[in-house]
C-alpha cells in the first residue's frame, strides 16, 4: 500500500477481485463469497486501515495493543475486588446502582488506575487522529470536495436536515461526535480500529466483511436493493456491495461528515454505493423499496423514544419477504440478556455511559429490541448472541 | 445538560458540513486524586507510543538490512509486514506494556488500606 495517500486504500481501477461467486438460477442474484480472514492481496489492499505515515500508525498500534493489555494486566483480579468490597460490607452482587458501583470500585487504587489507562488510550487515540486530519485540513477538504461529485456511487447531503439533539453528543468521546467535526468520518474510520481491537481484529475490515457475508437474505434469494441505516463510515454498506455487486446499496447517516467520508472511501474503492444524509427514523425511501435492511451498532446510540420509530421505518421500507438485520449489543428480549449484572459489570457500564459518553447505551440495553420488531410486524424472528462478543444478531422478516 | 459547542461551518474557505454538538466533559475528570497525576499517566503513555514508533522503525530497518535493502525513509514507509510479523509486533507491544507499565498494577499496603 502507499502510505502517502490520505486514505491508504489503493484506488481500485480494475474490476472487483472476486474469490468465488455463485448465482442462483431462480433469483439471478450474484452472491460473492469472500473469506474475510483469508483475503487476496488485492482485497487486503482494498480493505487495509492504515494512517498515512508509519510513525502515525505506530503510535496508534501501540495504543491499540496497550488497550488490549489493560484487561489482562492492569484490571484488578475479581478476588482482589471482592476482598475490597467485603471490607465495606458489600458483595459482588450487591443491589446498588451502576453509578454507585463505579464510585465504590474507583476507591480501589488499581481499579482507578486501570480506568485511567483505558480512558487515556481513548483520549490519545482520538487526539492523534484528529491532529493528523486537522493538520492537513485544506488538502483533505479539497479531496472530499472532489469526491463529493465523483462516482461510481452518489452522495446526497441535506444542509436543511433538522438534526435531532440526541445525535449531537460526542459519542465515544470522539471530538465533535458524528455531526460536529468536518473529518468525523475519517476520525471514526481510523478510530474504530482501536475500538474493535478489544473484540476482534478489524485491520482489513474483517469484521464488516464477515457481517456482510452472514447477512440473511429473503427466502426467494432476490437482493436488488439494500439499506444500511446509521452507516457511519460506510464499511458495512461497502462490504454488502462486495457480496452483492449487482444490488443497489444505500448507506444513510445523520452526520454529513460521516456520509461524506463513507462516499469518499467508496469512490476510492471504486464501489457503486450511494450515501445520503438522512435519519433512520425517517429515511424518505418509498414503501417496500428494499429487499434487505441492516444496521451495525446504531441502535445503542439512539434515544429510547426513537427505537420503535426506526424499527417501524425498517418495516415500512422493506418489501414483503424482506429481511431486517440489526447488529448491536445484547438487549432485553434476548435470552442471554443479563441485565446490568454484578458490581464489576455495572461499574463498567457506568464508565462507558458516563465517561465514554455512550449517552443512550443503558436505555438501549433495557429496550426489548426483538419485542419491538415483533410489535411492528416482523415474523420468523431469530435472536442470537455472537460467541465471545457482546453483540447480538436479531433477524426478522416482513411477511411475504 | 451538556455544553453546546459551535461547529466550524467553513474551514480554509471550504464548507465543513459540520453541525453544532454537545461537548463531553470527560477531559475534565480527575480519577487519581490530583489532576497532575492523571495527566502524568497520559504523558507516560504517550511517551510509550513514541518509543514504540522509534522501535518500529528500527525493527523494519533491520528487516530491510537483512534483505540487503538500504533502509531509506521511503523503503521503511513502504515496508509491508507479513501477518506473522504483525502478530509478532502486537505481542511485543503488549509485552512492552506489561514490562514498563506493569508497575501501575502493583498491589500495595496503601491500596488495601484505601479500599477500606
Amino acid at each position: 500500500m502507499n502510505r502517502r495517500e490520505t486514505l491508504a486504500i489503493a484506488p481500485m481501477l480494475t474490476a472487483l477481485a472476486i474469490a468465488t461467486h455463485s448465482t442462483s438460477a431462480a433469483a439471478k442474484t450474484t452472491d460473492v463469497k469472500i473469506d474475510p480472514y483469508n483475503q487476496t492481496p488485492e482485497q487486503e489492499a482494498r480493505h487495509a486501515v492504515r494512517l498515512p505515515k508509519l510513525d502515525q500508525q505506530s503510535v496508534q498500534d501501540f495504543l491499540s495493543s496497550f488497550r488490549a493489555a489493560i484487561g489482562k494486566e492492569f484490571r484488578p483480579m475479581r478476588a482482589v475486588l471482592e476482598k475490597s468490597l467485603a471490607a465495606k460490607g458489600l458483595t459482588m452482587d450487591a443491589d446498588i446502582s451502576p453509578e454507585a458501583a463505579w464510585t465504590t470500585l474507583m476507591q480501589h487504587p488499581q481499579y482507578a488506575m486501570s480506568a485511567r489507562l483505558w480512558m487515556s488510550t481513548q483520549q490519545q487515540m482520538w487526539a492523534n487522529i484528529y491532529g493528523i486530519f486537522h493538520a492537513n485540513a485544506e488538502a483533505v477538504l479539497a479531496e472530499l470536495e472532489k469526491a463529493d461529485t465523483s462516482g461510481p456511487g452518489r452522495l446526497e447531503l441535506n444542509p436543511d436536515l433538522n438534526i435531532p439533539d440526541y445525535t449531537r453528543h460526542e459519542i465515544h468521546i470522539q471530538p465533535g461526535g458524528y455531526v460536529g467535526d468536518p473529518f468525523a468520518g475519517a476520525i471514526s474510520h481510523y478510530g474504530f480500529k482501536q475500538f474493535d481491537r478489544n473484540v476482534f481484529n478489524n485491520d482489513r475490515m474483517e469484521h464488516h466483511l464477515a457481517m456482510a457475508q452472514e447477512t440473511p437474505i429473503p427466502a426467494d434469494g432476490q437482493v436488488r436493493r439494500i439499506l444500511d441505516m446509521g452507516t457511519g463510515f460506510g464499511a458495512f454498506a461497502t462490504s454488502l456491495k462486495e457480496r452483492f455487486p449487482e444490488a443497489e446499496v444505500w448507506g444513510i447517516d445523520v452526520g454529513a461528515p460521516m456520509v461524506r467520508w463513507a462516499h469518499y472511501r467508496a469512490v476510492k474503492m471504486n464501489l457503486d454505493v450511494n450515501f445520503a444524509q438522512r435519519l433512520a427514523e425517517d429515511t424518505k425511501f418509498p414503501d417496500g423499496h428494499f429487499d434487505v435492511v441492516v444496521s451495525y451498532i446504531m441502535h445503542h446510540e439512539v434515544h429510547p423514544d426513537v427505537q420503535e420509530k426506526i424499527v417501524a421505518e425498517a418495516y415500512r421500507v422493506l418489501r414483503p419477504g424482506g429481511s431486517f438485520f440489526p447488529v448491536d449489543f445484547v438487549t432485553k428480549g434476548n435470552p442471554r440478556y443479563m441485565g446490568f449484572g454484578d458490581i464489576m459489570r455495572k461499574a463498567s457500564i457506568w464508565q462507558d455511559h458516563r465517561y465514554n459518553n455512550e449517552v443512550w447505551s443503558p436505555s438501549y440495553r433495557e429496550t426489548d429490541l426483538p419485542g419491538l420488531m415483533r410489535k411492528v410486524g416482523f415474523t420468523d424472528m431469530k435472536v442470537s448472541a455472537k460467541t465471545g462478543t457482546a453483540f447480538q444478531d436479531v433477524l426478522g422478516f416482513k411477511p411475504a | 445538560m451538556a455544553e453546546t459547542t459551535k461547529a466550524p461551518k467553513t474551514l480554509n474557505g471550504k464548507d465543513t458540513f459540520a453541525a453544532d454538538y454537545f461537548k463531553s466533559d470527560t477531559d475534565k475528570q480527575v480519577w487519581l486524586g490530583n489532576p497532575h497525576i492523571d495527566n502524568l499517566v497520559t504523558v507516560v503513555l504517550a511517551l510509550g507510543a513514541e518509543i514504540w514508533a522509534l522501535k518500529q522503525r528500527q525493527i523494519i530497518s533491520e528487516k530491510l538490512a537483512e534483505k540487503k535493502v538500504f533502509p531509506t525513509t521511503a523503503a521503511i514507509e513502504a515496508y509491508k509486514p507479513t501477518k506473522a510479523e504483525e502478530a509478532e509486533w502486537d505481542a511485543e507491544r503488549q509485552s512492552l506494556a506489561k514490562r514498563v507499565y506493569g508497575w501501575f498494577a502493583r498491589e500495595t499496603a496503601s491500596s488495601a488500606q484505601a479500599a477500606k
